[in-house]
């Protein structure tokens, strides 16, 4: 395991880029790191995992799409809905939508939609990301 | 319908359509906040506590139920801001 | 001020995702205070590589939420004891608007959350709420949205 920033877990299993976004896999196991305190004996993949999964996945797909030397930061959380849980066993797909920003591509707005493998809707993610230069002076 | 009437419901039409995050001309007094919408209980709780600081009223939350449209929830709100018309 | 051995009696959350660790100040049904130290050896900072730049040394902001959360979380059960009560069933996360990030926090420091109650009832708690490293406001959420839920429902699936 090599990672190039702070992560709470690899949120994401699969990715697949298509045109409008990106479409992300992640499977729920208990021992995926934080879960053991999530809680004991009751372990629940934590609502900001799912926010993690859509971030993770959209990121790779920004920087995938602009190529090397960019940098992407999450600059919000727009609007999240949590509905349903997500237990170990379950997997999670999480279908992102990726609009760009008219002015200028400096900013990407991603919806998320994301489900169980039984078609449950689990939780709706608005995300808006920040596309910078690999880092800027002020860092 | 009195002008006073037709404010208030403008307003609360603004407050229902920033929740829902839909242009305030697709909620008529009548549409479905959860068939029409894609509403939930989340939803419904978050328009109440904005009714709430925005009115400076109390509406207990057994009222949730009933608030499942403009006008319902206009009529909830009329109750406990203690309107009169 | 409640201390970390005392948060464990209120939240269900357990190392290592207990993300608060200290309450400052409490008003219960209005606000709360509360601190989480970030450090170097928290689980999301392992196996990162050499020569990276600091940013990638930020603390991730989803934990940023959780924590945030957590501070929102102990309000409502701190003031719902207060009134002799105690939330029904297991509270939950259930939505957040527009939380917005200025800033980061990373490790050596300390984010300060400051959580402000928009309305609380016996099955929900809206609150809005800023986070601080030092005089850095590094987020800031307009709303979030608890719910208690029944554990069975919980276990079973769907929470609508």
């Amino acid at each position: 395991m090599s990672r190039s920033f702070a992560v709470p877990l690899d949120a994401v299993d699969e990715v697949q880029v298509h045109a409008d976004g990106v479409t992300a896999v992640k499977r729920i196991v208990a021992d995926d790191p934080y879960l053991v305190g999530h809680y004991p004996g009751f372990p629940i993949y934590p609502g900001v995992f799912t926010v993690e999964t859509v971030h993770q996945a959209a990121r790779r797909a920004v920087e995938a799409g602009r190529g090397p030397g960019v940098r992407v930061e999450l600059a919000a959380v727009r609007s999240v809905r949590f509905r349903a849980p997500l237990l170990p066993g379950d997997v999670l797909t999480a279908a992102c939508r990726l609009r760009e920003d008219p002015d200028g591509g400096q900013r990407v707005r991603v919806d998320a939609d994301c489900r169980r493998h039984d078609g449950e809707v689990t939780a709706k993610v608005s995300l808006e990301l920040l596309v910078l230069s690999q880092e800027p002076a002020d860092a | 319908m009195t002008q006073v009437m037709s404010d208030r419901m403008n307003e609360l039409r603004e407050v229902v359509a920033e929740v829902l995050e839909v242009e305030p001309e697709e909620i008529t007094e009548t549409s479905h906040f959860v068939d029409d919408h894609d509403a939930d209980s989340l939803r419904a709780i978050e328009i109440l506590a904005r009714l709430e600081k925005m009115y400076k009223i109390e509406i207990p939350q057994t009222e949730l139920p009933r608030m499942e449209n403009l006008r319902a929830v206009h009529d909830v709100v009329k109750q406990y801001a203690g309107w009169q018309d | 001020m409640l201390e970390y051995a005392e948060l464990t009696a209120i939240l269900p959350h357990r190392h290592p995702i207990l993300q608060i660790d200290r309450v400052l100040e409490v008003e219960p049904g209005r606000r709360i205070v509360a601190v989480k130290a970030v450090t170097g050896t928290e689980p999301c900072f392992a196996g990162l590589t050499d020569g990276l730049p600091a940013s990638a040394y930020a603390f991730p902001p989803a934990l940023i939420v959780e924590s945030l959360g957590q501070a929102g979380a102990a309000l409502w059960v701190l003031s719902a004891r207060a009134g002799g009560d105690e939330p029904r069933g297991t509270l939950v996360f259930g939505a957040a608007r527009d939380f917005r990030f200025a800033g980061a926090a990373y490790p050596g420091d300390v984010m300060r959350h400051e959580v402000v109650v928009e309305s609380l009832k016996p099955n929900s708690a809206v609150m809005r709420g800023e986070t601080w490293v030092g005089d850095r406001r590094i987020a800031v959420v307009g709303s979030m949205l608890a719910v208690a839920r029944p554990e069975s429902e919980l276990a079973a699936g769907p929470t609508d």
